[in-house]
């Protein structure tokens, strides 16, 4: 059931570190407005290839393609203003930057990044600034880190850390959007809101793939779910036929026994 | 804490209570290094300005380190190298006498020399930052401390530059444009007409650099270089192409750091290889560890207070350690340098100026 509309797609992309395969995969393709989970145990080349997808590695084999244009190679910074941006696992916020500091650098094209202008055009950079402020409390608001907008970055908690890395991630108007692990120490409550925010943006027409552990998100909100392991995709389909997957069951659950594969089991997790 | 109150200027810091306080410190503690040195100097015009215009010239020159290292987080141990590099382009282009030879040549008007000085420093920056600014600040402290070393030992094997002995006598054209109400006002002072007129200079220079500087760090581009500063991978994640940034630091830095130069020759009569040795960095780097890195104002405060303690703690020195000889006293007042800086890192690693809050997050 694939849409010929591939946003993203990988082809034979392989990646070693010393004699270690950290990622080898044949093909993967991301359709368009669709919400992709990447799952697999600890080690299995999830973080790696979002690296790769996002320029801060280069693969030693294959291609990556990004709305159609050849992204291999693209310096990292390239592909974040292409539209296509990530989180990472350990969040990467700026601890020295308050929280709206943060949200407002990440607005995409500011007059006022280029030096002449910041000198030359101060009215056209203010009313830049004033809009894009605008926008940035409203995200703050709704992922209710507003009363914590001008607090030092370096003073929120490791669940508020990761929700503002969503948050600016959002903001630099993505077509796009890799999240590592991004519900890791979030409290429910606000991460059923975000789930419901995410599949709004998916309806919207925004294109997300995640690395979760929490089975219950992820085959709650995954249109797709893709297995890895060892390096390789070992399942790439939808979430219902994906656990039952007997591959899956094998190298998942042998890296984490203590997760119920019971179909009947996910509410509890 | 209510949302949408929000200070006025969009990109300032947050401002505890007690911010406001340490600046009035600061400014406490510059003006009263300002007062020892009149009280000190017995009130001696010609002391007083020859102090302040070595306290302006550091203190561009501490700037430049400021927006590099303060802002961007970029180590430049080779400051000494883009001061030599503007000071020699001035030199050489404006009319003077080179060599032991004495040969007479020059013929750019002040004005061009001063922004030829500039430009030599930014195409230093240029040089030296592509292949470098990629790599780990660390090494970028190394090359920069080579490069400023190899500068120095060119300068002083190339004939053309004046070998050894340097260049001298290319103040002439500077002093020829001391304005008449300067002369006056200098004859009244009872002090050399044109040091009061680099004196003037040198602090309007600090001032535009100083305007720049504020109009530069609180725009969406000096956002971007706190972002480098900060965590580079996250500010590459957003789309900001750090290499790119990081260049034209070292750009802007490198012509700052050559007008610094520029009024480095012109407090000296003569500019030869040993004028610019690696202690002219570090000079430069105590006055803005001094006054607080990422802050506008301490870089100025740092050296006015640098060069005050600098120049009069030599009768401290004498009362201290009466039996000692001349050089010893000269030797001990860095000692006592030394010594303070030691004081203010375990007290106020922050610096005088600096946010004591910024620094507790970089552990984190």
């Amino acid at each position: 059931m694939r849409s010929n509309e591939a946003i993203l797609t990988c082809d034979a992309v392989a990646k070693h570190f010393g004699g270690v395969v950290a990622v080898d995969v044949n093909e993967l393709r991301i359709d368009r407005g669709s919400i992709t989970a990447l799952i697999g145990p600890n080690g299995a080349g999830k973080t790696t290839l979002f690296d790769i997808i996002t320029g801060f590695l280069d693969p030693d084999a294959g291609t990556v393609f990004f709305e159609g244009k050849d992204i291999t190679t693209r310096p990292a910074h390239v592909i974040a203003q292409a539209g296509l941006v990530r989180t990472f696992q350990l969040t990467r916020i700026l601890n020295k930057m308050t929280v709206l500091e943060n949200m407002m650098l990440a607005a995409p094209s500011q007059a006022g990044e280029r030096v002449h202008n910041a000198l030359t055009r101060r009215g056209r950079v203010r009313s830049q600034e004033s809009a894009h402020r605008d926008r940035a409390l409203s995200l703050l608001e709704r992922f209710s880190l507003l009363p914590l907008a001008h607090e030092f970055g370096g003073r929120l908690s490791g669940g508020q850390k990761k929700l503002l890395e969503l948050a600016r991630a959002l903001m630099t108007d993505p077509t796009m959007v890799l999240l590592d692990e991004p519900m890791a120490g979030v409290n429910p409550a606000l991460g059923e809101e975000l789930l419901r925010y995410v599949l709004d943006l998916r309806d919207e027409g925004m294109t997300f793939l995640f690395v979760e552990h929490d089975m219950d998100i992820v085959m709650r909100i995954s249109d797709r779910v893709v297995v890895m392991a060892t390096g390789h995709i070992i399942a790439d389909a939808g979430p219902d036929e994906v656990r039952r997957d007997p591959r899956v069951i094998a190298a998942y659950l042998g890296a984490h026994p203590e997760i119920d594969m019971d179909p009947d089991g996910w509410e509890g997790q | 804490m209510t949302p949408d109150v929000a200070p006025p200027e969009s990109l300032s810091q947050p401002s505890t209570p007690d911010r406001s306080t340490q600046q009035a410190i600061g400014t406490l503690i510059t003006l009263l290094a300002l007062l020892w040195l009149f009280w000190s100097s017995g009130f001696a015009w010609v002391i007083v300005i020859g102090v302040l215009i070595k306290a302006g010239l550091y203190a561009v020159s501490a700037m430049s380190l400021n927006l590099e290292f303060g802002y961007t987080g970029l180590l430049n141990f080779g400051q000494v190298g883009f001061m030599l590099v503007g000071a020699y382009t001035f030199a050489l282009l404006v009319p003077h006498e080179l060599g032991r030879a004495g040969t007479a040549a020059g013929s750019w008007p002040v004005w061009a020399a001063v922004l030829a000085a500039m430009f030599a420093g930014m195409l230093l920056g240029v040089v030296l930052g592509i292949p470098t600014v990629r790599l780990r600040g660390d090494y970028l402290a190394i090359v920069t401390i080579a490069i400023a070393e190899i500068l120095r030992f060119v300068v002083r094997s190339l004939p053309g530059l004046g070998q050894s002995f340097g260049v001298i006598k290319y103040t002439t054209s500077f002093d020829d444009l001391t304005p008449g109400f300067v002369e006056d006002w200098a004859a009244s002072l009872d002090i050399p007409a044109n040091q009061l007129w680099l004196f003037i200079v040198c602090w309007a220079a600090v001032g535009v650099v100083l305007g720049v500087m504020t109009l530069m760090i609180r725009s969406p581009w000096g956002r971007v270089l706190r972002a480098l500063r900060d965590d580079e991978d996250a500010a590459r994640a957003l789309g900001k192409n750090a290499f790119w940034y990081k260049l034209q630091v070292l750009m802007i830095g490198g012509a700052i750091a050559g007008l610094s130069g520029v009024l480095y020759a012109l407090d000296q009569s003569q500019i030869s290889p040993t004028k610019f040795l690696p202690i002219i960095t570090f000079y430069a780097w105590t006055a803005l560890i001094l006054g607080g890195a990422s802050t506008l104002i301490g870089p100025i405060s740092g050296s006015i207070i640098f060069w005050v303690l600098l120049t009069q703690t030599s009768s401290l020195a004498e009362d201290l350690f009466p039996s000692l000889s001349v050089s010893a006293v000269s030797a001990t007042r860095f000692i006592l340098m030394g010594a303070l800086i030691v004081v203010l890192m375990v007290f106020r690693p922050e610096g005088l100026f600096g946010r004591r809050e910024e620094l507790s997050l970089e552990i984190q």
